[in-house]
């Protein structure tokens, strides 16, 4: 083993890195939950937690430099810690099993966890009684869309992600003959119609609006400040230049508050432009054939909801009907399907449409630090019996 | 830590540092009915506003009249739970039917629905004066089940909304109540 190796098997496999490590987990947690006031839920998940570095922006500056380890960072280091300690320290005998079980729990838990957080995906899909859709859409994530209307049997759709019209980053993509340039950006907005204002109000006030295409020049954009809110969201608006080779085709104002996506006409196609719920496409379509909500006799006390739907794979392999109610979620392509939100009297059903991989390795790992455990404390009050009959015995 | 691995850690954060990028993505969907844009063909309202009086059951307690609202009330329910009704008037349709509804949605944590969504949700009613829309909705605030039940409806050149917001079993139970108070919303008399 050269001297490189060797100082990295000491570091990785030392008692005190974890120490080290599990003193910063402590921070970590620390310092997000005083950041939760902030951020909420999510927005701490996101930055301390599912992240390698916690990112802050140099002072006076836009750009983010790591000032502790991230969540993925810590669990990663403590896994690699573990199995290192395992490989050189430990030995492989009977009496040790239950430790060596309960760690390999541990690492089964830490991997679950990195699994989880890297992939498990939480979208919503709203249904009204009747409705069919193979789309779900994301709680949070936004994105603006150009769509080629041409085709007479399909969309085309280029989906920018909401961060890059944050960050106000140009766009050229291979399906789109002209580049979109965003002008403006407000995170969490209002727009109303500037001919209904409501009077006395400051136009002025209202953040400046240069759109000069579709139903934008019309509207008044009032920013709101982010919410942190697990029970809201944010709904932003932007202002989109696209440019063509000619020149510019205009700007327009887009905002998911907007229902409808804005027409226009380029090099003779239709287009649409629109900012949205961010949208995942599935390769099967759900049908909400049919929900009820019930309630205790006499009362208004919710005593069920329940949708019944129709999933049908796009392909035609599959074709089936299933009740979702609470605690018996659809399970169907690795996505589970919870009922969510109900609303019988407009007649819509909202379930949350969870993917989630690692979703089996909590419940592996705590069998096997069970098991662990068990072996670990009976040994030992085997050992302990043993000697107390020997003492006895003298 | 060794100095020597100084560096690998510091090239292991710039790279980590970088990661999770989103990425511009394109596909192809099944063609979609595109919906109208709400808001482009507002009706033109009547000239002239006024004032409007109503009829409350005897267990709401009257606020009156304060900042905005034209009306107020408090309804106290079980276990100290309270529903708060409002009365406010704006000029103009002031974004039109969905963007209000949609509005009082967002308030109770719900998603935002379409025009065409909102206008299959919305039951339409006719009173001895005024033709009112009405929306029902139940969703959540500060993590409690909370329903709003509303009424907007157009007098002169003003949209009036009247909205019942409160504990979901509480609004519930008094939406026949609430149903009674719009109906009785009529012109103040001279």
């Amino acid at each position: 083993m050269n001297e490189v190796t060797k100082s990295f098997v000491v570091f990785f496999s030392s008692l005190k890195l974890t120490v080290a490590l599990l003193a910063f987990s402590m921070v970590l947690v620390f310092v997000a939950t005083l950041a939760q006031v902030n951020l909420g839920i999510y927005g701490v998940q996101e930055k301390f937690f599912k992240s390698f570095f916690v990112l802050a922006n140099f002072p006076g500056t836009e750009i983010p430099v790591p000032v502790m380890p991230g969540g993925y960072l810590i669990g990663g280091f403590l896994m690699i810690n573990l199995l290192a300690a395992h490989l050189t320290r430990f030995k492989l005998e009977w009496k040790k099993a239950g430790i060596h079980l309960t760690h390999f729990g541990l690492i089964v838990l830490l991997v679950g966890e990195l699994i989880t957080g890297l992939l498990q995906e939480d979208f919503s899909l709203r249904l009204e009684e009747g409705e069919t859709r193979s789309y779900s859409e994301s709680f949070r994530r936004n994105e603006v869309v150009l769509i080629n209307k041409s085709d007479p049997d399909h969309d085309d759709v280029v989906a920018i992600p909401e961060s890059f019209i944050a960050d106000q980053q140009p766009v050229q993509h291979g399906k789109l003959p002209f580049q979109i340039i965003p002008r403006a950006y407000y995170p969490n907005a209002n727009i109303g119609m500037l001919s209904s204002l409501p009077e006395g109000i400051d136009q002025s006030a209202l953040a400046p609006n240069f759109s000069t295409m579709g139903i934008g020049p019309r509207l008044g954009i009032s920013p709101l400040p982010l919410s942190y809110n697990d029970q809201e969201r944010n709904l932003p608006t932007a202002l989109v230049e696209l440019v063509g080779t000619e020149g510019s085709l205009g700007t327009w104002l887009v905002s998911p508050m907007l229902i409808a996506p804005q027409p226009f006409q380029y090099a003779g196609q239709s287009w649409e432009i629109a900012f949205r719920f961010e949208r995942e496409y599935k390769d099967f379509a759900v049908n909400l054939i049919e929900l009820s909500h019930d309630v205790y006799a006499g009362s208004n006390i919710p005593k069920n909801f329940s949708s019944l739907v129709r999933v049908t794979a796009l392909d035609g392999s599959e074709d089936r009907e299933s009740l979702i109610y609470m605690n018996h979620p659809l399970r169907y392509q690795g996505y589970t399907f919870y009922q969510y939100q109900m609303d019988s009297a407009n007649g819509f059903s909202v379930l949350q449409v969870v993917r989630n991989p690692g979703r089996a390795l909590p419940y592996i790992a705590c069998l096997l630090m069970t098991l662990g455990l068990t072996w670990q404390f009976t040994m030992h009050l085997y050992k302990f019996s043993q000697r107390r009959r020997a003492a006895s015995a003298t | 830590m060794p100095a020597r691995l100084a560096p690998l850690f510091l090239v292991f954060a710039i790279i980590f540092a970088g990661c999770g990028r989103d990425e511009v993505t394109s596909y192809r969907v099944p063609k979609e009915t595109s919906l109208a844009v709400p808001g482009l063909n507002a009706p033109a309202t009547p000239e002239g506003g006024g004032m409007l009086t109503w009829n409350a059951p005897d267990h709401w307690n009257d606020l009156g009249a304060t900042g905005m609202r034209r009306g107020s009330f408090a309804i106290e329910g079980e276990n100290g739970q309270t529903a708060d009704l409002s009365v406010i008037a704006f000029p103009g349709n002031v974004g039109g039917l969905a963007a209000n509804v949609n509005r009082w949605r967002g308030q109770v944590g719900l998603p935002a629905l379409t025009s065409a969504e909102i206008d299959a949700s919305v039951e339409h009613t006719d009173t001895a004066h005024f033709h009112i829309d009405i929306v029902t909705m139940t969703g959540q605030s500060n993590g409690e089940p909370t329903r709003i039940d509303g009424a907007i409806f157009s007098f002169g050149t003003e949209s009036w909304f009247i909205k019942l917001m409160g504990p979901a079993d509480l609004v519930a139970a008094e939406n026949a109540n609430f149903r009674a108070f719009v109906a009785s919303v009529a012109p103040a008399q001279d």
